[in-house]
């Protein structure tokens, strides 16, 4: 062929080139998602908190219908493990709380996906990005406010003393992978709960364990916790009326809702040496090889949004990743972020290194 | 010449072995032995195997932590379990719990139901037949009814929550009488003391009135015939409802998961259930290994007692007179005793549970907070997030429609591979085949739910050879329902088939039927009737069917008793109830249909 047309070939090739690498680079296609996710109808979701069903009425101007179905954070993560072991694919979406389901087993074995849809990208926090959180929630102490003005406790400590046996009452940690997680941090910031005990007790910690961490840990263990399978269980022995001698628990912060819902009357601790609690991540990952993507993808989307988050912050102490999305200005305390200084993060390190032996310690201690 | 006369032996062996299994294969019978061998060994055996494999397999989650591949052979829940420090928390404390929690349960069963046993059938007490039915019921309901009316009537403020009726009434009532160990075995002995009734009672119906005879003509009063003569030949019977309590009681989750691990109680069943689902099943599967022994050794042990492999219950009438005691001047008295006991047994725990649907704010029991929001009400945000009244909820219908799909479909492939099994068992009857057929067929009886049901969750976990896993399906529910009811059905079966003559099938041969033709228009008509108890057993069964299924269910495959399961773990014991409620309607309308179309009544024959 002459020159002039093998030139103009290539030409024509490099074009055809630039332009099919211009579209893989180019912008999500949302009309194309949505119109998708429309065809789809459904989208199939498991999560720890049954609120994610109350996105419906926004997902449903979409023309996509929420499957929902509430399950314990690490019943999530196991029967998860077990349909992708079995090749099967029910789920879409799960709102997932177990940090170290997350980030051993279920990222690594690529059987979920962060997604973040590109115009949110830059409003989220790095930290909260890989893997993708929608929804921060603090645990704090939570107390009777009938018979006490303020908070009885004012360091943790206080909740292994003699005073408080039998009287504190928590999430069951062996269902509740956060509270595991709590635990491993506590191990992790020894340092600051010797602090803490000097500061309560006015002497050195005596160790029996490892370290202040531990020994709290064991201490709180001997001191006959009760454990419930529910954070709304724990609001109900906290804040019920009539109580001579109500216990103090350590509760999602939202639970102070039933004040209304309920006629409780909870509190919420404010100053605890050397902290109020901890705030853990919700965690809204795809399901890969699912059978409604982009159902999936819109829902993303749509808790990214304030509209969409309303199911969770109309309510109190849940706290969208999204800084633009407004909190419920009733909320104690402030926003996220004054709880996030109020509260520790929960640590994947901490998680990962001690979660597994603080587990067994607990058990054991509670004997 | 040595040479030539070993050869044509050697080929003799061989053509004698191609005979065997041409004529083998032109046997109906064999081929379609063969093919149920097949299948129950993959289905009986192969879950055994395969939990044991998974039971020494590294899971996925522990490669974080212990040394290994995940997949790979490792001791290291074989040594958590039973060795590490954790050995206390993981197996003694929930073995000892649960022989702390069985064996008072089935003497307490014992002495209930023998009592009542004795009471109908060897003395005048005013309404006997009547006592017979109502005193079955309890375990005709679901296991559980009991522990969630209890819980009901006596929860205390401990674990949290609101307050029980009783506690608001203004009762302060101790921890050991609303949680832990003692509510569960008075729980258990309720539910399980019918067993004991219908057995003590068969036996005591069916001594052979002459033996009582010759001792009156002998000289001897009552006391010393009922002393030396009913006593001693009601023994075995006896014996075996205690071990076969203990079987039961074993394999039971529903009663101490409900009132046990809020108090953190735990039994075998319930530590096993707990490890599925936190990520720890080779703890779970080593556990199920345990009780699995433990109920085989049980049952070995009734055999020795009873000299029979049968352990259900055959009642045939035989009419005789018998040596009835006369109560006298206790009469009114026992009665009234006797019906006061059903009462608070039957009719109070329905009460109680009904009282729980309609109670808006949890523990206040006053007239003012009556509702039928839990029935009837829609969704409403600020209650219960959200969860609508039990008849308005799809989720409800969809497991009470999945329910009835269940107990259906699980009937029909129990009735097939009844009528199979017992064909074949009869036909090639003494031979090996027949032989371990029965046998098979008969081991899932000896298996606790519970340990069942996590058998079959590592069985059909993976894709196997050309089989699908069958994880989240329904069908996975009606294979386990099928196989774990083949008992009844194989017996039925057989029973079946041993009362109909060859003659009849040697006609049809003779008139030139194939033996499809055969089975289709002779066999199949003639076992209708004779299968259907052993058909409808596991219609009814799997309406109450909580254990054996709660470790395989998904949200998506949700029966009537997962979802009170359920609701009863997120503390909603409004709704649980309801649903509870709904299910029991559901089972007494069943087992009157029984009753109705098997015209047998279990109690039969009881009453006088």
């Amino acid at each position: 062929m002459s020159r002039k047309s093998l030139v103009t070939r290539v030409l024509v090739f490099l074009c055809l080139v630039i332009m099919t690498t211009g579209t893989a680079f180019a912008a999500e296609d949302w009309d194309e998602i949505i119109a998708k996710a429309k065809e789809e109808g459904v989208v199939v979701t498991w999560g720890t908190s049954s609120r994610l069903a109350r996105v419906a009425p926004v997902m449903e101007e979409y023309g996509v219908k929420i499957q929902h179905a509430k399950m314990s954070d690490m019943e999530i993560t196991e029967r998860l493990v077990r349909e992708k072991q079995a090749g099967i694919s029910s789920v879409d979406f799960i709102m997932a709380e177990d940090i170290l389901g997350v980030a051993g087993q279920l990222l690594p074995s690529k059987y979920v996906e962060s997604f973040i849809p590109e115009m949110y990208v830059d409003k989220i926090d790095e930290a909260y990005r890989d893997p993708f959180v929608f929804l921060v929630q603090p645990r704090t102490i939570l107390y009777n406010t009938e018979v006490y003005d303020e908070c009885p406790i004012t360091n943790l400590w206080e909740l292994t003393t003699p005073e408080w046996r039998g009287k504190v009452i928590i999430r069951d940690p062996e269902i509740t992978s956060t509270n595991i997680s709590f635990f491993a941090e506590i191990v992790a910031r020894a340092d600051e709960m010797a602090a803490a005990y000097k500061e309560y007790f006015g002497e050195e910690i005596k160790l029996t364990t490892e370290n202040a961490g531990w020994e709290f840990l064991k201490r709180l263990a001997q001191n006959n916790v009760v454990t419930v399978s529910s954070d709304d269980d724990v609001a109900e022995a906290v804040g019920s009326r009539g109580q001579a001698d109500p216990p103090v628990g350590f509760a999602t912060v939202g639970k102070v809702r039933l004040n209304i819902e309920q006629n409780l009357v909870l509190g919420v601790a404010e100053n605890i040496v050397p902290i109020n609690g901890y705030h853990y991540p919700a965690y809204g990952l795809l399901v890969t090889d699912s059978p409604n993507p982009n159902a999936a993808k819109l829902l993303v989307r749509v808790l990214l949004t304030d509209e969409g988050m309303q199911a969770w912050t109309q309510d109190w102490g849940n706290f969208s990743t999204n800084p633009e999305n407004s909190f419920n200005p009733e909320n104690p305390l402030g926003g996220l972020d004054v709880w996030s200084q109020l509260t520790w993060p929960l640590t994947l390190e901490a998680t990962a290194k001690y979660s597994r032996d603080v587990l067994d310690f607990w058990i054991l201690n509670r004997r | 010449m040595q040479q030539a006369a070993r050869q044509p032996t050697r080929k003799l062996f061989f053509v004698r072995m191609w005979n065997i299994t041409k004529k083998g294969f032109s046997n109906p019978p064999f081929i379609l032995s063969v093919f149920l061998l097949i299948a129950l060994l993959y289905l009986v055996i192969g879950p055994l195997f395969t939990m044991i494999q998974s039971a020494f397999t590294l899971h996925p989650r522990d490669a974080l932590f212990v040394a290994g591949e995940a997949g790979e052979f490792t001791t290291h829940y074989f040594v958590r379990t039973f060795f590490s420090r954790m050995r206390t928390v993981l197996f003694f404390e929930p073995f000892l719990n649960t022989l702390l929690v069985i064996f008072p349960m089935s003497a307490l069963a014992l002495l209930i139901g023998g009592v009542l046993a004795w009471l109908v059938v060897r003395t005048d007490l005013p309404g006997r037949r009547m006592i017979a039915k109502l005193a079955i019921i309890p375990y005709t309901l679901p296991s559980w009814t009991l522990a969630l009316a209890w819980i009901t009537l006596f929860k205390n403020r401990r674990i949290g929550g609101a307050a029980g009726i009783l506690e608001w009434m203004g009762f302060k009532l101790p921890d050991w009488l609303s949680f832990g160990p003692i509510p569960i075995i008075v729980v258990m002995a309720l539910h399980y003391y019918p067993f004991s009734f219908l057995l003590i009672g068969g036996a005591l119906r069916d001594i052979d009135t002459r033996l009582e005879e010759s001792a009156l003509v002998l000289g001897a009063d009552t006391k010393v015939i009922m002393r030396r003569i009913v006593f001693s030949l009601v023994t075995p019977a006896v014996l075996s409802s205690w071990i076969l309590t203990l079987a039961r009681g074993l394999g039971s989750f529903g009663a101490p998961n409900i009132l046990g691990r809020p108090v953190n109680f735990q039994v075998l069943s319930t530590r096993l259930y707990s490890n599925m689902q936190t990520g720890s099943p080779g703890e779970g599967y080593l556990l199920a290994i345990v009780m699995i022994i433990m109920a085989v050794s049980f049952l070995y042990l009734n055999q020795k007692v009873i000299g029979t492999r049968k352990g259900y219950v055959t009642i045939t009438g035989k009419a005789a007179t018998k040596s009835i005691i006369r109560l006298g001047k206790y009469k009114t008295l026992i009665s009234f005793c006797v019906y006061l006991f059903l009462f608070c047994v039957v009719v109070v725990p329905l009460l109680v549970l009904g009282i729980e649907t309609i109670v808006m704010t949890p523990g206040n029991y006053s007239l003012s907070n009556f509702t039928t929001h839990f029935w009837i009400g829609k969704s409403n945000p600020s209650i219960l997030s959200g969860q609508p009244g039990v008849l308005r909820d799809p989720q409800m219908w969809e497991g009470l429609w999945n329910t009835l799909k269940l107990g259906f479909l699980a009937s029909l492939s129990c009735a097939v591979a009844g009528l199979l099994i017992g064909y074949t068992v009869v036909r090639l009857r003494g031979k090996w085949l027949a032989n371990i057929l029965d046998q098979l067929s008969f081991l899932p009886y000896l298996v606790p739910s519970i340990a069942f049901g996590a058998t079959y969750l590592s069985l059909f976990a993976k894709p196997r050879l050309f089989l699908p896993s069958l994880y989240g399906t329904f069908t996975l529910l009606v294979v386990v329902t099928t196989v774990k009811n083949l008992p009844f059905a194989t017996r039925a079966g057989i029973s079946g088939m041993m009362q109909l003559g060859h003659e009849i099938e040697e006609a049809g041969i003779v008139a030139g039927a194939s033996w499809s033709t055969r089975m289709r228009r002779l066999i199949f008509p003639l076992q209708r009737s004779g299968l259907l108890s052993g058909i409808l057993l596991p219609m009814v069964s799997a309406m109450r069917e909580l254990s054996l299924i709660i470790i395989l269910i998904t949200p998506g495959t949700h029966l009537l008793t997962t979802l009170t399961f359920q609701f009863t773990d997120y503390g909603y014991y409004n709704i649980s109830n309801a649903l509870l409620l709904i299910n029991i309607v559901l089972v007494l309308l069943s087992t009157a249909l029984v009753q109705k179309l098997t015209k047998n009544d279990l109690s039969e024959g009881l009453g006088g």
